[in-house]
C-alpha cells in the first residue's frame, strides 16, 4: 500500500542559500573584467560580419578585458582561450558572441566553471542567427547589429550575479500512473532500476486497451499473453505496488517531492469469492460491456475476461443497485458497503499513462447508429477475438456478412467545414497512425477466414509506416482487398438500403478510377476509428501540464525531450501523448523511466535557478503577485521580522515551485519583483547600450 | 452514372492470364513509362482499375485495351510485379471472348485442352469431308483438282466465309457498338458531315494504313521501349512479315479464285514463277513462314519480356499459320516438281483444311485482333484521349 514518510513538508525543503531567495540582496557588484569572445563559426558568421572588427570595437567598451575572435569558440581551442583567461586576466564575466543559446550555452558555462566562476555569469550574444544568417546580403549592416548585439550583452553581463542552481531533495520514489502496456513497461523498468513504482489504474482491471486485441501486429502474436506477460514481470518485482480502481485526487510539491493523495474504490470483491460465476449470474443488471465495446452487455459485477489481472470480478458501483443477489448467491466473498479508500504518496517523479480512447463516430457519421450493420474497428477486433463475445465470428444477424466495407480516418484528420467539430468542439485534426496497419491486418483476416466475402477498403491516404507493417497492405491487395481512394472534401456516403439484396450501399467518388462514382452494396461497413485524448483534464488543473493544441499531453521539445513535459518530473508514457502503437508506447514508456532513473540517482533533483525573486526592501505585502502565479506554491506571504518586534507580510518565493515564466514580475506595483539573471534593470542597461550608438540604416 | 462494383470480374479476367494484377495499387510507374500513355496519363492503369472495381461494360468499351502492343516495359517497370502487359493481353483475350456471342472463343482460352482438340478435330473434320469427295491421285502431273474437286473447296471455302463473317460481324458490331458508345460516337459524327466525313476517312486511313498495315506505334513507340536485337528478330518486324504474309497469301487465293472466274487462269495450273498471283504468294509465304518461325523461336526461347508468358491461346495461332505456310510452300515444290509425288496431294489436303480452319477460327481466337484492333484504332485517331468514366 502507500508508504508514508515522515519527513516534513514545505518549503523549507528547498536548499534555501540560493540567491534568489535570499532574504537581504547583497549589493550586486559589477563585473569590470568582461571577457568578449566573438565566434567565426567557421565562416557562418564571419562571412558576413566582421568578426574582427566586432572584437576590436567590443575591446573598446568599458569593463572589456580582453575580447578575441575565434574560429569556433564550441572547440577544445575556443573554450581552452576562457579558461586561459580567467587565469591569466582574472575576468568576472563572459560574454561569447556565436550561435543561439539553444545550441552551445551550456558548453560555454562547463568552461566558466572549470576556470572557477560562477557559471550563471556568462552571457550568449547570438551573431549567428540573428546577425550574419539573418542578413547574408548585407555585410556592414550585419556587423553593425553584431557591435551592437555585444555592446547589449557586455552591459547586461556586467550586471549579472552569481546564481546557484535549486536543489531539491529527491524522494526515490515513483508513481505511475495507468495499468496499461505503457504504464506496465514503464513501472518494471523503474523497479529493475532500483527506483520504488506505485502504479495505479484507475479501472479495476489492468493491461488497458492492448487486452481488447486478439492478435497485435506486426508479429502476429496472441495481445493477452503478451500483455499478461508484463504484467507477471511488474508483479515479480517486490518494489512495485500495483493499485487497481485508483485514481489521483490531489497532487502537491514538486519534482523530487510530490505528494500524491490516492482514492482507491473498493472493489467489493475479495479473494473468498468462490462462486464468481454464480454471483455474476444472479445480477440483475444489465449494462453495455465496455470491454467489448458495447457489442455486448455485462452484469454490475463483472470480469472482462477469464484470467483478467487481477483474476476477479468486480463491482461497478455506478450501475450497482446494492440489491445482495450476488451475495446471495455466492454466499462470501462481497462486500457490498466497503468505502473509498485515501492514501497519501510521496514520489519524485510521475510517468503519466493514462492511455487514449477511441473516437466515438456521431450518429449519422458513414451511417453510424442508423444502422446496426455500421460498426467500429474495436468492435470488429472483439468480434474476431477467439475468445470474445462471438467466439472469434464474424456474423451480422448469424450470417457471415458477404461483402464488407471498411471506411479509414473515421474521427482522424478532420477538416474544418468537412467535419463536425467533437462535443469540445475540437477537430481531431492529426492522424491518428495505428489505424491503417490495423485495418489492413483485419482486411486480411476477413479474407483469408472468410475467402467468399469481398472486401472493399475506402480510404483517404495509407500508410503502413512500420517496420514489417508494408506487408500488411502487400497482402491485403494479393488477399483481392479492393482498395478505393476518396478524396478529403468528398467522402464516402453510406445509405441504408431497403429491401435491396445488400442492406447497406457505400458511394464513393474514387479518385483512384479517375473520379468514377462506384456504389459498393455491402453487408458491413467497418469505421476504422481513431485515437482520441482520453478525459484527464482533473489531473491536468492539478499539475499544470502543458496540452498540445490536438488534446494530447504536450511534451518539451519533440525530438530534443520527447517524453518529459514542461512540468519538471512529470514523464509522458505512450498514448497519453499522440497515438502510438504498443511498440511506441513501450518504447515512450522506457525512456520515460530511464529519465525518471536519470533524475532520481542522487540524493538530490537540480533545477536551474532562473526564478522569480523578491525585494523585501520593496515589497509591501499587497499579494497581488499571488493571483497572477499560475503555478500552486511559487508565491506566497509570509510573515517577515522588518524591525525589532515589526512583523509583517512579504511575498515569498518557492524557487522550486516557480518556474520562471515572470508573469508576477508586471503585477507587482512597486516593482519588488524580477526573475534572476532575466532582470529590468538588466534589459534596460540593454536598450542602453543598443541606443547608445546609432545603427546605420541601410548600410551594405 | 454510378456504377456498381462486381468483385468478379478480377478473378474471371484473371482466368485469361495475369494471375498477378490484384498487386497493383495504381502508383502509375506503367502509365509513366508506357510509350503509348496520352495526355490524360491514364492508359494502362485505367483498363486494370476498371478490373480491380468490376467496370466490365468500362473495361469492354475501351478502345485504349487495343493500343496496346505489349512491349513489356510497363511489367519491368513494376515495383509490385504485378505484371501489367500480362493483363493487357488478358483483358483482350477476355475482351475476344465477350464479344463473340457463341462462347466458342471462351472455351477455347479457358479450357486449352478441350480447345486444341476442337482445333484438331475441325481440321480432320475439314478434311475427311474433302476427301470423302476425293477422285484419283494423278501420279503424271500434280493434278490437284482431280484429287478434291475444286468446286467443293470453293464452296466450303465461301461456306466457311459466311460463317466468319457473320460470327466476325457479330462480334464487330458488338464491340463497335460499345465503344462507340462510351466515345460518344454515333453515326452523325462519322458521317455527318463533310468534315466528319472526311475525319472518318483520315481516321480510316489512319487505322488501317498507317497503323495496322504500316504498323506505326508498333514500329517507332514500341520498339524504342523493347530492348536491343538483332534486326531480324525484331517483334515489330516478325509481326509485320507474318500480317503482310497472311494478308498477301490471302489476296494471292482470291486473286486466283478471281482468275478462275474471269476465265483467265484455271485454278491449280501451273504457271511460271513471275507469274504475279504466283509471285504475290510465293513472296507471301516466304514472309509468313520466316515471321512465324521466329515469332516461336522468340516464344521457345523466351527471348523478350513479351513472351515470357505464353498461353495454349498463342501457339495455337502460332502453330495453324506457320502449318498453313509450310505446306503451302511444300505444296508448290511438289507442283513445280517433274513428277508429281504422291505425297503432294496428302499435304494439299492437309493445307486447304489447316487453312479452312485458321479463317474460320478466326474470330474466336487470337486471331480476332486483325478485326477488332483495326475498329479501336479508328476511335482512337478519330479521339485519341481516354473516354472519361
Amino acid at each position: 500500500m502507500a508508504e508514508r514518510r515522515s519527513k516534513p513538508k514545505g518549503a523549507d525543503k528547498a536548499t534555501p542559500a540560493t540567491p534568489a531567495t535570499r532574504a537581504t540582496p547583497q549589493q550586486p557588484v559589477r563585473g569590470e573584467k568582461v571577457g568578449v569572445y566573438v565566434c567565426h563559426c567557421g565562416g557562418n558568421i564571419s562571412d558576413v560580419v566582421d568578426v574582427d572588427r566586432v572584437a576590436t570595437e567590443a575591446s573598446q567598451l568599458e569593463g572589456v578585458a580582453v575580447a578575441r575572435h575565434i574560429m569556433f569558440m564550441c572547440s577544445d581551442e575556443g573554450q581552452k582561450a576562457i579558461v586561459d583567461d580567467i587565469e591569466a586576466l582574472g575576468l568576472d564575466r563572459v560574454v561569447v558572441a556565436a550561435c543561439t543559446p539553444k545550441l552551445h550555452e551550456a558548453t560555454f558555462r562547463r568552461a566558466l566553471q572549470r576556470g572557477g566562476m560562477n557559471p550563471y555569469l556568462f552571457l550568449p550574444a547570438n551573431i549567428r542567427e540573428q546577425a550574419s544568417w539573418a542578413h547574408p546580403h548585407s555585410p556592414k549592416a550585419a556587423t553593425e547589429k553584431a557591435i551592437a548585439l555585444v555592446r547589449a550583452a557586455v552591459a547586461k553581463a556586467e550586471m549579472l550575479e552569481p546564481l546557484d542552481k535549486v536543489r531539491v531533495a529527491a524522494v526515490h520514489r515513483s508513481l505511475v500512473i495507468g495499468g496499461g502496456v505503457a504504464g506496465l513497461r514503464a513501472a518494471l523498468d523503474l523497479a529493475r532500476q532500483g527506483v520504488g513504482v506505485t502504479l495505479i489504474e484507475k479501472s479495476p482491471f489492468l493491461g488497458g486497451r492492448s487486452v481488447q486485441l486478439h492478435t497485435v501486429f506486426p508479429t502476429e502474436d496472441p495481445a493477452r499473453p503478451l500483455v499478461h506477460r508484463l504484467i507477471d514481470e511488474v508483479k515479480a518485482e517486490r518494489n512495485v505496488s500495483i493499485l487497481t480502481n485508483t485514481e489521483v485526487v490531489a497532487l502537491t510539491g514538486y519534482v523530487g517531492d510530490f505528494t500524491i493523495t490516492l482514492r482507491t474504490t473498493p472493489r467489493g470483491v475479495s479473494r473468498d469469492l468462490r462462486k464468481s460465476a454464480e454471483a455474476i449470474a444472479a445480477c440483475p443488471v444489465k449494462v453495455a460491456n465496455e470491454f467489448n465495446d458495447g457489442i455486448d452487455e455485462r452484469k454490475a459485477i463483472y470480469q472482462p475476461y477469464p484470467g483478467s489481472e487481477p483474476d476477479l470480478p468486480a463491482i461497478d458501483w455506478a450501475t450497482c443497485t446494492r440489491c445482495g443477489d450476488c451475495l446471495t448467491a455466492a454466499g462470501a466473498g462481497i462486500d457490498l458497503n466497503a468505502e473509498p479508500v485515501e492514501t497519501r504518496i510521496e514520489a519524485g517523479a510521475i510517468v503519466v499513462a493514462t492511455g487514449f480512447d477511441h473516437y466515438q463516430p456521431r450518429p449519422g457519421e458513414y451511417g453510424y447508429a442508423a444502422s446496426p450493420r455500421v460498426v467500429t474497428l474495436p468492435q470488429v477486433h472483439r468480434m474476431l477475438d477467439p475468445e470474445g463475445p462471438t467466439g472469434g465470428r464474424l456474423e451480422i444477424d448469424g450470417r457471415v456478412p458477404r461483402s464488407v466495407a471498411f471506411i479509414h480516418c473515421v474521427g482522424s484528420r478532420q477538416i474544418e467545414g468537412v467535419d463536425e467539430p467533437g462535443p469540445a468542439g475540437k477537430l481531431h485534426e492529426y492522424c491518428s497512425r495505428v489505424c491503417c496497419t490495423a485495418t489492413l491486418q483485419a482486411a486480411n483476416e476477413l479474407r483469408k477466414k472468410y475467402p467468399d466475402t469481398a472486401v472493399y477498403d475506402l480510404y483517404r491516404d495509407i500508410r503502413t509506416y512500420g517496420r514489417d507493417q508494408e506487408p500488411y497492405y502487400v497482402d491485403s491487395s494479393k488477399k483481392g482487398v479492393v482498395f478505393m481512394r476518396f478524396a478529403n472534401e468528398d467522402r464516402p456516403k453510406v445509405e441504408v438500403v431497403e429491401g435491396a439484396n445488400y442492406p447497406l450501399k457505400v458511394t464513393v467518388t474514387d479518385t483512384l478510377t479517375f473520379g468514377a462514382e462506384i456504389e459498393v452494396p455491402v453487408d458491413l461497413v467497418i469505421l476504422s476509428v481513431g485515437v482520441q485524448p482520453r478525459d484527464i483534464s482533473e489531473f491536468i488543473d492539478m499539475t499544470h501540464a502543458p496540452v498540445g493544441a490536438d488534446g494530447f499531453l504536450l511534451e518539451v521539445h519533440p525530438k530534443l525531450r520527447p517524453v518529459e513535459s514542461a512540468i519538471p518530473g512529470l514523464l509522458l508514457a505512450g498514448t497519453v501523448q499522440a497515438p502510438m502503437d504498443i511498440t511506441e508506447s513501450t518504447s515512450a514508456a522506457s525512456a520515460a523511466a530511464a529519465k525518471v532513473t536519470a533524475l532520481l540517482a542522487s540524493d538530490h533533483v537540480e533545477m536551474e535557478p532562473f526564478v522569480a525573486k523578491v525585494d523585501p526592501s520593496r515589497c509591501d505585502g499587497c499579494g497581488l503577485c499571488l493571483d497572477a502565479c499560475h503555478y500552486a506554491g511559487a508565491i506566497a506571504l509570509q510573515d517577515v521580522e522588518i524591525e525589532e518586534g515589526v512583523v509583517e507580510k512579504r511575498a515569498y518565493v518557492n524557487p522550486v515551485a516557480c518556474k520562471g515564466c515572470g508573469a508576477c514580475v508586471p503585477s507587482c506595483p512597486v516593482s519588488a519583483l524580477d526573475v534572476a539573471s532575466w532582470e529590468i534593470d538588466q534589459y534596460k542597461a540593454m536598450i542602453d547600450a543598443i541606443t547608445a550608438q546609432p545603427l546605420i540604416a541601410g548600410a551594405r | 452514372m454510378a456504377v456498381t462494383v462486381d468483385p468478379t470480374l478480377l478473378p474471371e479476367i484473371q482466368r485469361y492470364g495475369a494471375f498477378d494484377v490484384a498487386a497493383c495499387f495504381n502508383c502509375g510507374n506503367c502509365t509513366a513509362v508506357c510509350p503509348l500513355t496520352g495526355d490524360d496519363a491514364t492508359f494502362p492503369r485505367r483498363i486494370i482499375r476498371y478490373a480491380q472495381v468490376g467496370m466490365k461494360a468500362e473495361l469492354l468499351a475501351s478502345k485504349e485495351l487495343w493500343t496496346c502492343y505489349y512491349c513489356g516495359e510497363c511489367s519491368e517497370t513494376c515495383p509490385r510485379q504485378a505484371e501489367p502487359g500480362e493483363f493487357m493481353a488478358a483483358a483482350r483475350r477476355f475482351a475476344i471472348a465477350s464479344y463473340d456471342r457463341t462462347r466458342l472463343a471462351r472455351t477455347m482460352y479457358l479450357q486449352p485442352i478441350l480447345g486444341t482438340a476442337i482445333a484438331v478435330a475441325l481440321a480432320a473434320v475439314f478434311a475427311m469431308f474433302m476427301y470423302a469427295a476425293h477422285g484419283p491421285q494423278n501420279g503424271q502431273t500434280l493434278a490437284l483438282f482431280q484429287f478434291i474437286p475444286s468446286d467443293l473447296i470453293h464452296s466450303l471455302g465461301v461456306a466457311v466465309m459466311v460463317v466468319v463473317g457473320l460470327a466476325g460481324l457479330a462480334g464487330l458490331a458488338t464491340m463497335t457498338h460499345r465503344i462507340a458508345r462510351s466515345e460518344g460516337v454515333g453515326w452523325g459524327t462519322v458521317l455527318g458531315s463533310r468534315a466528319a466525313m472526311k475525319r472518318s476517312v483520315a481516321a480510316l486511313w489512319m487505322a488501317l494504313g498507317v497503323e495496322s498495315v504500316g504498323q506505326r506505334r508498333y514500329r517507332k513507340d514500341c520498339e524504342a521501349a523493347q530492348e536491343p536485337v538483332a534486326w531480324y528478330r525484331r517483334r515489330w518486324l516478325l509481326h509485320a512479315l507474318t500480317m503482310w504474309g497472311f494478308l498477301g497469301l490471302f489476296a494471292a487465293t482470291i486473286a486466283d479464285y478471281g482468275l478462275e472466274l474471269l476465265g483467265i487462269k484455271a485454278t491449280g495450273t501451273p504457271v511460271p514463277i513471275w507469274y504475279p498471283v504466283r509471285l504475290l504468294g510465293t513472296v507471301a509465304g516466304a514472309m509468313l513462314i520466316f515471321g512465324t518461325t521466329m515469332l516461336i523461336l522468340n516464344r521457345l526461347q523466351k527471348a523478350n519480356r513479351s513472351v515470357r508468358k505464353s498461353q495454349s491461346a498463342d501457339w495455337t495461332l502460332l502453330a495453324l499459320l506457320w502449318l498453313t505456310g509450310v505446306s503451302g510452300f511444300a505444296l508448290e515444290l511438289a507442283l513445280y516438281l517433274p513428277e508429281a509425288p504422291v505425297w503432294g496431294y496428302w499435304v494439299f489436303l492437309f493445307h486447304v483444311a489447316v487453312a479452312m480452319e485458321l479463317v474460320l477460327l478466326a474470330p474466336f481466337m487470337k486471331l480476332a485482333h486483325v478485326i477488332y484492333r483495326p475498329v479501336a484504332l479508328f476511335f482512337f485517331a478519330l479521339r485519341p484521349t481516354s473516354n472519361a468514366v
